[in-house]
């Protein structure tokens, strides 16, 4: 898993009430923490804002973390709590989700094969969303998946299997 | 060979990440020289991968990253501007419907009943005011309550 370095040095002084010094952390994880929050509530704008919300919370919220462990871990509960107080509410009002996956791999030369995968992961459920997303665009490990969310590194593997099965039925029902 | 086939077919994504130990691995092979609708199927699941490997998500423009801490940043700073500008706002607030109050009070042309209705708009104002001071602390704790039992 990618980590800042010095991150523990930094989180001491953010500890200390140095606001500033949250300014890496920050730098380091905003990316990613987009594009956690995009898998679950499907909207841009929404998941920036969540993912800026996320990082406060976590800033209040460092006064009682553990130096010695790391942030990610720690942060990711927080944001995924907001994604899932997010898509709740948003669930009373009629939830619409829109594409923002984007396949540009083109294999037999036209477009339709990247289109069809676009749309079959679109339609996948949010934690395989969320495990796609933690696998193919943040590049997290088996392993790391497998500390991250808190299951064994079997289960991990076994539901990444059956979702490229779903895929490809995906796939050979529609193209 | 049927069975076998289904049996391998099972095995194909094992395969394909290099999970499977070497017995098995060679099962797999000496069954793909053989078996078309496998070699397919294993490179339907290829183009899978390679697919998701170069998938992107929308993002949003540079200039929103750029700004992005300065943002986060400022809502920090912003939580507590607005601690410190509520305060002020009401103290202001109640200081000038006090004397608003005061003076029409006070004034012997004032009508008795705007006199009245005036100590009850002000009563019910304060009430209102107190619940909803009381509402917000206590939504105040329940959140950070839920902080720690995180
Ligand atoms: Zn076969």
């Amino acid at each position: 898993m990618k980590k800042l370095e010095d991150e523990n040095k930094i989180i001491e002084r953010v500890k200390r009430g140095d606001k500033k010094a949250f300014e890496p952390i920050v730098k380091f994880y905003m990316k990613r923490a987009y594009n956690i929050a995009l898998g679950f509530v499907h909207n841009e704008q929404d998941a920036l804002d969540i993912s800026q919300e996320a990082f406060i919370k976590a800033f209040r919220g460092l006064k009682k973390f553990d130096t010695k462990k790391d942030f990610f871990p720690y942060f990711y509960q927080i944001i995924k709590r907001l994604c899932f107080d997010y898509t709740k509410k948003k669930k009373r009002e009629g939830f619409k989700t829109n594409n923002f996956f984007n396949v540009v791999y083109n294999p037999n030369g036209n477009n339709r094969f990247k289109e069809a995968l676009s749309e079959a992961i679109n339609k996948l459920e949010p934690e395989q969303k969320e495990l796609i997303i933690l696998r193919y665009i943040e590049g997290f490990s088996y392993e790391e998946l497998s500390r991250l969310l808190g299951k064994p590194i079997g289960t991990i593997m076994s539901s990444l299997f059956y979702i490229k099965k779903k895929l490809k039925e995906e796939l050979e029902g529609g193209v | 060979m049927n069975s076998e086939h289904k049996k391998i077919k099972a095995l194909l994504l094992p395969y394909l990440e290099g999970k499977l130990e070497e017995e098995e691995r060679r099962k797999v092979e000496e069954h793909l020289k053989v078996c078309k609708e496998c070699r397919e199927e294993i490179k339907k699941y290829e183009n899978i991968e390679e697919g998701l490997k170069m998938m992107k998500l929308k993002q949003p423009s540079e200039e929103v990253w750029d700004n992005y801490w300065s943002s986060v940043y400022n809502r920090l700073e912003r939580k507590i501007g607005w601690i410190f500008f509520s305060i002020g706002a009401i103290i202001l607030l109640f200081f000038g419907v006090y004397q608003f109050i005061d003076e029409l009070i006070k004034d012997p042309t004032t009508p008795l009943v705007v006199k009245i209705g005036i100590l009850l708009l002000s009563f019910g104002g304060v009430v209102l005011f107190v619940s909803i001071l009381r509402e917000q602390l206590f939504s105040k704790k329940r959140e950070r309550y839920e902080e720690v039992e995180k």
